[in-house]
């Protein structure tokens, strides 16, 4: 038969899938450490536990607990309806659980340590399917004897596993509960009922472990040197062990023998006669499960964090707060006193790998290292402040609070951020307490829509007008016209000429922050309806509106047309700019006609030598467009000047000292009048079309000035402008004597 | 001859002991990677603090049990003793005590020396310490055995040095009696006294 190459390769991609599959499993779960089997040359008969870990309360939670024998019990066998390992000679097979059980007078169905519940005030326990009234389960009975007397949750549990087995056992008997911590069960003895049951045994059992440790001169075994049995066969003889911990002293009280070299070469099997399992089995069982039970000078442990998976959009941030334990023999020192103590100082640290610059660091101030000083520190419970925040003893625990900051642009999805505590400079620098964050970036919408604006203005050169935008924020994230503070991701909204982007308008204006942005910040915030004014009046929230004034002016000497001026919201600086909203503005740019009329002016003017007279012109505005004698401010108007000419800009010989210059008789209006040349205008300085103004200066005859007529030229003029011609050009009649 | 034909199941599997092979090779090249970004990661590490352990500190195996985890328990189940202790061990059929001096400290500071005795096979009897040395007259103490909660003992015996007749190196045994039998157990070295 031939398999189909589809079939092959089914199977093959298959097995492609399995080994990806195991790969990622692999380096998900364990990054950075690879996990060597445990070697029986690795046990010290004086160190099989610290101190510091036989005492860390602290190492798991209750849910901790539960999660971890639900672990080692998948699926309870609570029928007993698995085969025994017992066989049934007379039946030619072997005894289902079940049945081997009742012959032993324990009959199914049986109740894994998982599924557990005791009642600690009536011993009433729900085994075999019995009910049980304000039971508490197995591991809240761990997690409260750990509390309580001060032991690691993992040492109670490794010690019901090498006393009963039952952690990983999924059909355990009800006397195994009856002495599941081995406690008050000595070898040469039964066991005292008194102490019978899953809480009477963990309780006990943890408080005589504290006061093994509390009490080490009454007991048999304390730190120093001992003399330690193989067995208690005395012809197995023993050694002298120095035992350099209390609670590797509390084991040997709990459990008086040390493994043979035979036990310890077949680590998870049998050794000879000589052997005894328990202290082996509790140190096998301990760094299988729960990593090194001896620690180093410098050593952290992951404590905790909070919150755990920030969710954040882009631009903004949160503080996630990460403690991690001194599991070490030797304190921990940050920046501020580590000099001083002549020790390198312990530093949170980006890593997998170690040194890589974390996206989130906007706020670190060195991109791979968010912690450089201790936020807290604590003593073991986590809670209570420690007297000196700026060391961290063995057994007390150190805060970060790390600021977690999205930049603009970050795409979404989730970003798992590792860091582990180190000895900064140190050549062994690594403390271990990898951990990480997970980082949601929620898709983040910086968007913007016109709510309203003028679109169409007529104008004509010279002239300005103030335009308001408004723009509703539709997307998903603030707005903000200067960066708040703690916010340093945030980039500011600002409008821009667009289309192209950056490109300078026609009609900006001295008001406009450059050519390309015709303001600087938002002129008001309203709430949804456009006419509440919002609190902040520096941030848009979604669906809020953002208003924008700013000025149009036509510059002198434009075309006349129409131009279509585009507009749009846009994060300023950022690569990620763009904000929707685009709108245009229509600027109808008209003729525009500066041109005058000698309305009147004085008579011939007769004046004898070194002598002046007073003079006037009066011009009527026949164009359509005002004249201004000052700049206007936010205009590009220039002002009307009256200008000797013919030729323009002509020295007169009638000049004197008053004249702005010898081509230049006045600086401004004199008067303004309405059309009919007799009603002084509103406003003195500004001509309109058809109102009058007038010139009056003075015409100054030199002594040596030659007899005769003269007829002088003058004209108003747009003062600096290209197109400065208005018309208007007259002359004076002036007879010198 | 006909050769003969490959069964429908060995074709078959023939892609799946390729795709074995290849996750025997991504398994090396993983660790191969594993290892070198950990090398990497540890250039400034002169001597990697965790070349001996096994997992981290702290960290919690939520992993399956070892097949083998159970294997003492189930043997046990039933057996003449039944699900005794998993490290314990049968009673001494002779009913002889087994004696073990666990430690005898000499407290310079406090001109004390402390002796602890461990008990195997009674949980009960008469202890006897006797301290002794060439030239000088011997010491004893007495002391019963008690039961503690895993284990017998003669408890502790502290001694001031005041006690001993002479400076000296002494030696140090226990004997226990128990139901007309004894036995006895030597600290292994002589321990010096500076009264």
């Amino acid at each position: 038969m031939r398999v189909q190459a589809g079939k092959k390769w089914k199977a093959l991609k298959g097995g492609l899938l399995i080994a990806a599959g195991v790969l990622f499993v692999s380096i998900t779960v364990f990054p950075f450490h690879t996990a060597n089997a445990l070697s029986g040359n690795q046990f010290r008969a004086g160190r099989i536990i610290d101190d510091i870990i036989y005492t860390n309360a602290n190492a798991m939670s209750v849910y901790d607990i539960q999660a971890f024998l639900d672990s080692k019990v998948p699926n309870c066998d609570t029928q007993g309806t698995q085969q025994s390992t017992h066989y049934n000679s007379s039946a030619g097979r072997y005894y289902t659980r079940a049945e081997w059980g009742a012959l032993n007078g324990n009959h199914a169905p049986y109740t894994c340590l998982r599924n557990y519940f005791e009642n600690t005030s009536n011993m009433i326990n729900n085994y075999g399917g019995a009910s049980v009234q304000n039971g508490t389960s197995a591991a809240g009975i761990i997690n409260n004897a750990a509390k309580r007397y001060n032991i690691n949750p993992q040492v109670l549990l490794v010690t019901l596993q090498k006393e009963q087995g039952l952690i990983t056992d999924d059909w355990p008997w009800n006397n195994q509960y009856q002495k599941a911590m081995g406690y008050a069960c000595p070898d040469t003895a039964s066991c005292n009922p008194n102490y019978a049951g899953l809480y009477r045994q963990v309780d006990g059992a943890a408080w005589q472990m504290r006061r093994y440790l509390d009490n080490p001169n009454n007991y048999n075994y304390k730190q120093g040197n001992n003399n330690i049995r193989f067995n208690p066969n005395t012809g197995c003889g023993s050694t002298i062990v120095n035992i350099q911990s209390g609670g590797t002293a509390a084991l040997y009280n709990y459990t008086p023998y040390q493994p043979n070299q035979a036990a310890l070469n077949n680590l998870y099997g049998t050794g000879d006669g000589c052997s005894a399992y328990g202290n082996r089995n509790f140190w096998r069982y301990f760094n299988d499960w729960f990593g090194s039970s001896t620690t180093d000078n410098y050593t952290a442990q992951f404590y905790s964090i909070f919150p755990a998976r920030p969710s954040l959009k882009a631009s903004q941030e949160s503080t996630v707060t990460m403690k991690y334990k001194n599991m070490g023999l030797f304190n921990w020192y940050d920046d501020t006193n580590a000099a001083g103590a002549g020790v390198k100082p312990t530093h949170l640290a980006a890593t997998g790998p170690i040194n890589r610059s974390s996206i989130f660091a906007m706020e670190w101030g060195d991109p791979g290292r968010p912690g450089k000083t201790f936020t807290a520190v604590y003593e073991a419970d986590g809670v209570t402040l420690a007297a000196n925040q700026h060391l961290v003893q063995p057994g007390q625990v150190a805060s970060y609070d790390i600021p977690i900051t999205v930049p603009i642009g970050t795409n979404p999805g989730n970003y798992r951020e590792w860091f582990q505590v180190i000895q900064e400079g140190a050549s062994t620098w690594w403390m271990g307490g990898e951990s990480y964050i997970d980082v949601y970036v929620e898709p983040t919408k910086f968007e913007g829509k016109l709510y309203s604006n003028y679109s169409q203005l007529g104008l004509k050169t010279s002239q300005s007008f103030n335009n308001s935008a408004y723009i509703r924020n539709t997307g998903n994230i603030e707005w903000y016209d200067q960066v708040p503070a703690g916010a340093p991701a945030v980039k500011v909204t600002r409008l821009a000429a667009t289309n192209p982007i950056n490109r300078d308008s026609l009609f900006g204006s001295t008001t406009w922050l450059n050519a390309g942005r015709p303001t600087s910040g938002f002129t008001a915030v309203y709430e949804s309806d456009g006419v509440t004014l919002a609190t902040n009046q520096h941030m848009v929230s979604p669906g809020q509106i953002a208003k924008f004034n700013y000025r149009y002016t036509v510059p002198i000497g434009t075309n006349p047309g129409t131009y279509r001026e585009w507009f749009q919201p846009i994060m300023e600086g950022a690569p990620q700019w763009w904000m929707g909203g685009e709108f245009f503005t229509d600027v109808t740019v008209q003729n525009t006609d500066f041109n005058s009329q000698v309305h009147s002016k004085s008579n011939t003017l007769t004046i004898a030598r070194g002598n002046s007279a007073t003079a006037f012109i009066q011009y009527k505005n026949t164009g359509n467009i005002e004249w201004y004698d000052e700049v206007t401010p936010g205009t590009t108007i220039k002002p009307t000047r009256l200008a000797a000419s013919d030729p323009i800009n002509r020295e007169s010989q009638f000049s004197n000292g008053s004249w702005v210059n010898k081509g230049r008789p006045t600086t401004g209006f004199n008067k303004v009048y309405e059309s009919d040349g007799v009603t002084l205008a509103t406003n003195q300085h500004m001509v309109s079309p058809g109102q009058i103004v007038r010139f009056e200066f003075p015409i100054a005859v030199a002594g040596n000035a030659t007899v005769g007529t003269y007829h002088e030229g003058f004209q108003p003029i747009l003062e600096g402008a290209p197109a400065w011609w208005m018309g208007g050009q007259t002359d004076l009649t002036i007879t010198v004597q | 001859m006909q050769k003969k034909k490959k069964s429908a199941s060995t074709i078959f599997r023939r892609p799946v002991l390729i795709a074995a092979a290849v996750v025997v090779l991504i398994g090396i090249a993983g660790s191969a990677f594993l290892v070198k970004q950990r090398s990497d990661d540890n250039k400034q590490a002169v001597a990697s603090k965790d070349d001996d352990k096994v997992r981290p500190i702290g960290s919690v195996d939520y992993g399956p049990p070892d097949p083998h985890d159970n294997d003492a328990t189930n043997d046990s189940k039933g057996s003449q003793d039944g699900p005794d202790t998993l490290d314990g061990f049968p009673s001494d059929s002779s009913g002889k005590p087994s004696v073990t001096v666990t430690r005898a400290d000499a407290d310079n500071s406090s001109k004390t020396l402390s002796v602890a005795v461990l008990v195997d096979g009674v949980a009960s009897g008469d202890c006897t310490l006797t301290a002794s040395m060439n030239g000088a007259s011997s010491l004893t103490r007495t002391s019963s055995v008690t039961a503690e909660n895993n284990t017998a003992s003669c408890g502790v015996f502290t001694i001031p040095y005041a006690d001993f007749s002479a400076n000296g190196k002494w030696k140090i045994s226990v004997s226990v009696t128990s139901n007309g039998k004894t036995g006895s157990g030597d600290w292994p070295q002589t321990i010096q006294i500076t009264k």
